[in-house]
């Protein structure tokens, strides 16, 4: 009954949100990620084949909604617009946020009910290794490895984050924003493979991508690697497949059960791969308006003895009953107005956002950056959030509540309706310009899995107080001491696996990270510490763990060290606007130093 | 003049005041509430908006709560006076309708508020939890409290008008499931039926019905409420659905004053015996055989399950009713946007959850009712054979519904839901059905009127309260991979132990009341 109610009191909202449409379009294809799979807890494309079946154009707006359990929706609404000439099909592309496998979804275009389809849930999955080809391609036919096409391929690099390696026999017939995106995946630790084409010999790039015909084997691009192999993609059987592209990188291969890990760490549970989830849990921990909780709960109890034994006593030993009536209204009205205003928020309570982000430096002053921002209103309005920079995906990354809100994926905008005093948690990717990092390795001695030395310089402004620095090498991660002039290794270091895997799951009972060598049990005492200790799940979350996997081992490639500074935010990555009068934050900036330029 | 009119209303809010029960009822509310609001508070870690979920949920559970509360307290305000036959004595005592009215039905009104009012400070800490400020919740409880008048006094209408509780009852909860699901559902559903060409644009009857029906929405308290918890909420507390409620339950209440001398004129004792008129006719054409060897399940088929007679008719209505939905599948579509699969299968489990829910007011109330329970329990039987052989006497009514489903297995083979769904919801519900209805017989024993609203709020209210744990653990047992069947494992095993322990208070309670 109560399903019943609660489903009448919100039918007429929901049909008055739809945005309009015209014409009348056809949904013929459905394809998620790069090969129908998607990693869990990832921002996953989802490819759909538009067709207008008339002859007049067709605009409007395609809207995304995902629900769990029974038909409970949960997390923004996602939309995409779309424009398709008559009696032509297209194919439009949104990019949810996929938890996992419980999640249903369905799509919708327009207000009337009958524009709806249910989309089937993607079925869970490592990160994709794709053979870009043509639907028409036929040389690519007998090919054992899953084809992708080209006009799948995302137009920014936040849409990639499902995708491991790349197979290429000939050029992809890419532009623009896709070649961008491309090299920018590559950039950030991708896998190309090249292979021969249907004359025999590796594909010849030009323009943009002609970085891409250097003829060694093994060649780098950034944290990425081109490898060369010479062999068709039809002479590639299931067996070479899975040896030379599908191997795993090494971090991915050291992993055990839960059981054995708990078993090995003495009881302590290590932190899953959930590094989104508990990112933002401290998050609002950090931005929710204070409460005086012992209050509350010590008027509630008086308010409970006033009740009982109190108007009880009123209501049989007074001689008027009405007396009763009197004192009973009464302490509902003066508790009433006392635990109102309890419920107040203080006169110095404003708007404001906690965030942290995770900016991997593409190139100078332009990053690929992840951001994990929790919003808390005052007074409660519809938000319209957006920063700079191209390529914005929104999450809630919220999988317990509807969220009142649409990500306008077109615009980059997120609008979000906040009730007051209330809190959102907003998961978002996006390609932006920030701060000149200008880091640069002044000495570096590292080898044989040991980083010896390091000393660091960067660019002006970018060193504060509250700053962290580390080095990761391989399977370890070293403190560095900084300062204005720049950073250099201390003796303090921990394995990789460690440094992200011993937080315990309860919020504020973790041990201080950087403080792991001591193993102290630190409350944090102020919001400093509190941003800080977000630094090693923010690393966590850096390396894109395979599902459901707790790594006994976790190291880099060798070829490079891993620069991790852990410092205020700047202006550019905070939200426009003045909706949100106080917002601060940290930003965990990544920067990749080859070991030796140009080796591979 | 005022003083006789109130004497009955006096005697009702002094009762009220002294009353221990009534203390118990107000302090049970008063810390129900408050396990909500720990459990919001503990729960409130993921959640952007706990308080706004919170009140959210208690919104929807007051407004289920008087809607049970209608058929099942006001209701019976002036049919248990007639059933009993003690209006006369009342009538004899030169009490004016207005006292008696003031007196039975105003008297529980005064106590549902005063139950509403207990409530509101607690209601108000959902603002501590995030989501929604005082001016929400102050006009949220001013349009449910009006709701709960309107429904008060139009229960107290359907009892002066109706003969017997039960008729009333049935005529409130048609007249609120009309009204508060049927009516906006057909405002929702008008421009799906426009665009799909099922009625005609601008026609007369469609614009009258249609009127209607967009009136009952706009002074639906349900869409009140959605109206009240959106953002930006910033309208006063006297609203078109707080007037018309209240101008609705001054009505009633208006024309149960005028109406009352008439219809309870020539009111006596329920007369027992046997039926009349056509029903009479009809039963005699089916006359009842001897009973054989199962002298329990016949008495139960043929009197309480209605016999041969109710048998042949209910099944010729259930197979009209399938004929009527595959005819009109495509209503079905553009009114609840279902496919016929799954509204053919919903019908036909509402039928047979009410079915069973009626049975289980039925099966020991009317003995007790008649007062031969003593005599059943000196059956040379054991309790537990009586009762099962009451209820298989029960059951066989139910053979139409047997039919039904039969009828849709062999034309639609394909169950409208697949595995995970037939452990997320189907496992649940018949869990709740199971329970609610053990709690439907158990508590027809102890109470004489109400027993299925009172078991249908009892299984509201635990839910409210236990269904986060419960959703909690399932949660964790899932988020282990133990899939969808192991994850509720636990909800089954609880339903199958709380039934059990049911069905002993029921045998415990039968003979206690045997005994009297």
């Amino acid at each position: 009954m109560l399903i019943a109610l609660s489903a009448a009191g919100g039918a007429v909202a929901g049909a008055a949100d739809a945005p309009e449409s015209e014409g009348t379009i056809e949904i013929r294809e459905i394809e998620w990620g790069f090969d129908g799979k998607s990693p869990v807890q990832t921002f996953v494309p989802l490819s759909l084949l538009v067709e207008n079946t008339g002859a007049t154009p067709a605009k409007g707006a395609l809207r995304l909604k995902k629900s769990v359990g029974r038909n409970q929706r949960v997390d923004v609404e996602y939309e995409q617009t779309y424009f398709i000439s008559g009696f032509s099909s297209r194919w439009v592309q949104l990019t949810p946020y996929v938890i996992g496998d419980f999640e249903q979804w369905t799509l919708s275009w327009g207000p009337q009910f009958r524009n709806k389809v249910e989309v089937p849930t993607p079925r869970m999955g490592e990160r994709a290794t794709v053979l870009i080809a043509e639907e028409n391609d036929t040389t690519a036919i007998g090919s054992v490895l899953r084809r992708c096409d080209p006009a799948l391929f995302p137009t920014s690099v936040t849409g990639t984050d499902s995708l491991r390696g790349i197979v290429l026999h000939a050029v992809p017939s890419w532009q623009g924003a896709r070649i961008q995106a491309f090299l920018d995946w590559l950039q950030r630790g991708g896998r190309l493979f090249l292979v021969h084409g249907a004359d025999g010999e590796y594909p010849r790039f030009s323009g943009e991508l002609a970085v891409l015909n250097d003829a060694r084997d093994e060649t780098r691009f950034g944290s990425g690697r081109i490898t060369r192999i010479p062999l068709s993609v039809d002479d590639i059987d299931a067996d070479t497949a899975r040896q030379l592209i599908l191997e795993p990188q090494p971090a991915d291969r050291l992993v055990e059960s839960l059981d054995s890990q708990v078993q090995r760490m003495s009881g302590n549970f290590p932190v899953s791969i959930e590094f989104d989830d508990y990112i933002l849990r401290d998050l609002m921990y950090l931005t929710r308006f204070h409460r005086n909780w012992w209050v509350v709960y010590l008027a509630a109890v008086l308010y409970v003895l006033a009740v009982f034994p109190g108007s009880y006593l009123l209501g049989r030993r007074s001689a008027d009953w009405r007396w009763f009536y009197a004192g009973f209204l009464g302490i509902s009205v003066v508790f009433s107005a006392g635990f109102a205003r309890l419920g107040q928020l203080g006169s110095s309570e404003r708007s404001r956002t906690r965030s942290v982000a995770v900016a991997y430096q593409l190139a100078d002053r332009m990053f690929d950056v992840t951001q994990y921002t929790c919003a808390a209103s005052r007074n409660g309005d519809v938000y319209s959030l957006t920063t700079d920079g191209s390529g914005r995906l929104f999450t809630s990354c919220q999988d317990l509540e509807p969220v009142k809100g649409v990500a306008r994926l077109a615009d980059g905008v997120l609008d979000l309706d906040l009730p007051s005093a209330s809190t959102c948690r907003i998961l978002q990717r996006a390609r932006m310009p920030g701060p000149a990092l200008d880091v640069q390795a002044r000495e570096l001695e590292a080898g044989d899995g040991v980083l010896r030395n390091l000393v660091l310089s960067f660019g002006p402004d970018v060193y504060h107080d509250s700053m962290l620095a580390c080095a990761w090498y391989d399977g370890t991660i070293h403190e560095m001491e900084a300062g204005p002039d720049g950073a250099r290794l201390t003796t303090n270091r921990a394995a990789g696996s460690q440094f992200i895997n011993t937080l315990d799951a309860t919020p504020w009972k973790a041990q201080r990270q950087l403080n792991i060598w001591t193993s102290t049990d630190i409350e944090p005492a102020t919001t400093t510490e509190a941003f800080q200790r977000l630094m090693a799940p923010l690393v966590g979350s850096t390396l894109r763990l395979p599902t459901g996997t707790y790594p006994k081992d976790v190291r880099l490639d060798p070829a490079f060290v891993r620069v991790l500074l852990f410092r205020t935010s700047s202006d550019e990555f905070q939200f426009e606007g003045n909706q949100f009068p106080d917002q601060e934050g940290y930003v965990l900036y990544v920067v990749d130093l080859p070991v030796a330029p140009g080796a591979p | 003049m005022l003083h006789g009119t109130l004497t009955l209303l006096t005697r009702s809010l002094r009762d009220n005041a002294r009353r221990r029960a009534a203390h118990f009822v107000r302090l049970a509310s008063v810390l129900l509430l408050l396990v909500m609001l720990i459990e919001a508070h503990v729960a409130s870690g993921g959640l952007g908006a706990p308080g706004l979920r919170l009140f959210q949920a208690l919104c929807y559970l007051s407004i289920a709560l008087i809607s049970l509360a209608g058929p099942g307290f006001f209701a019976s305000a002036i049919g248990e006076e007639k059933e009993e036959g003690t209006l006369g004595l009342l009538k004899l005592a030169d009490l004016s309708s207005v006292s008696i009215l003031l007196g039975k039905s105003t008297s529980r009104l005064m106590a549902a508020l005063t139950v509403f009012a207990g409530i509101l400070p607690f209601a108000l800490l959902s603002i501590t939890l995030g989501g929604l400020s005082a001016q929400q919740i102050w006009c949220s409880f001013v349009a449910i409290a009006a709701f709960l008048i309107l429904v008060a006094n139009l229960a107290l209408l359907m009892s002066v008008v109706c003969r017997r509780t039960s008729s009333a009852s049935a005529l409130m909860l048609l007249l609120l499931l009309g009204s508060l699901l049927l009516a906006p559902a057909l405002h929702v559903a008008r421009p799906n039926l426009e665009a799909d060409g099922l009625v005609a644009k601008d026609g007369r009857a469609l614009s009258g019905v249609g009127g209607v029906c967009e009136f009952l929405n706009d002074v639906s308290v349900l869409n009140r409420i959605g109206t009240i918890l959106s953002t930006g909420f910033g309208e006063g507390a006297m609203s078109a659905q707080v007037w018309a409620s209240l101008g609705g339950a001054f009505a009633a209440f208006a024309v149960s004053c005028i109406v009352f001398d008439r219809f309870t004129e020539y009111v006596g004792a329920t007369p027992g015996g046997g039926s009349e008129g056509w029903w009479r006719t009809l039963n005699w054409r089916f006359r009842r055989p001897r009973p054989g060897h199962w002298p329990l399940v016949w008495k139960d088929f043929h009197f309480l399950a209605g016999g041969r007679a109710v048998l042949v008719v209910k099944s010729l209505l259930y197979l009209a009713l399938l004929v009527a939905l595959f005819w009109k599948d495509d209503w079905i579509w553009s009114l609840f946007q279902m496919s016929l699969k799954e509204m053919a299968w919903c019908v036909a489990a509402a039928l047979a959850v009410a079915e069973l829910l009626i049975c289980g007011t039925k099966i020991f109330r009317s003995e007790r009712a008649d007062g031969t329970l003593p005599c059943l329990m000196m059956l040379p039987r054991n309790l537990v054979s009586i009762s099962y052989a009451k209820l298989g006497g029960c059951l066989l009514g139910s053979a139409p519904t047997l039919l039904m489903f039969t009828v849709l297995v062999t034309v639609i083979p394909d169950t409208p839901f697949d595995q995970d769904e037939f452990f997320e919801g189907v496992v649940p519900i018949c869990m709740g059905v199971l329970v609610l209805v053990h709690l439907t017989v158990l508590y027809s024993i102890i109470v004489p009127w109400g027993a299925l609203p009172l078991a249908l709020v009892t299984v509201l209210v635990g839910a409210a309260v236990i269904g986060p744990i419960v959703a909690a653990a399932v949660a964790a047992i899932y988020s282990a991979g133990h899939g969808s069947g192991g994850a509720f494992g636990p909800v089954l095993y609880a339903g199958l132990i709380l039934s059990a322990a049911l069905q002993v208070a029921i045998a415990i309670r039968l003979s206690t009341v045997a005994a009297q």
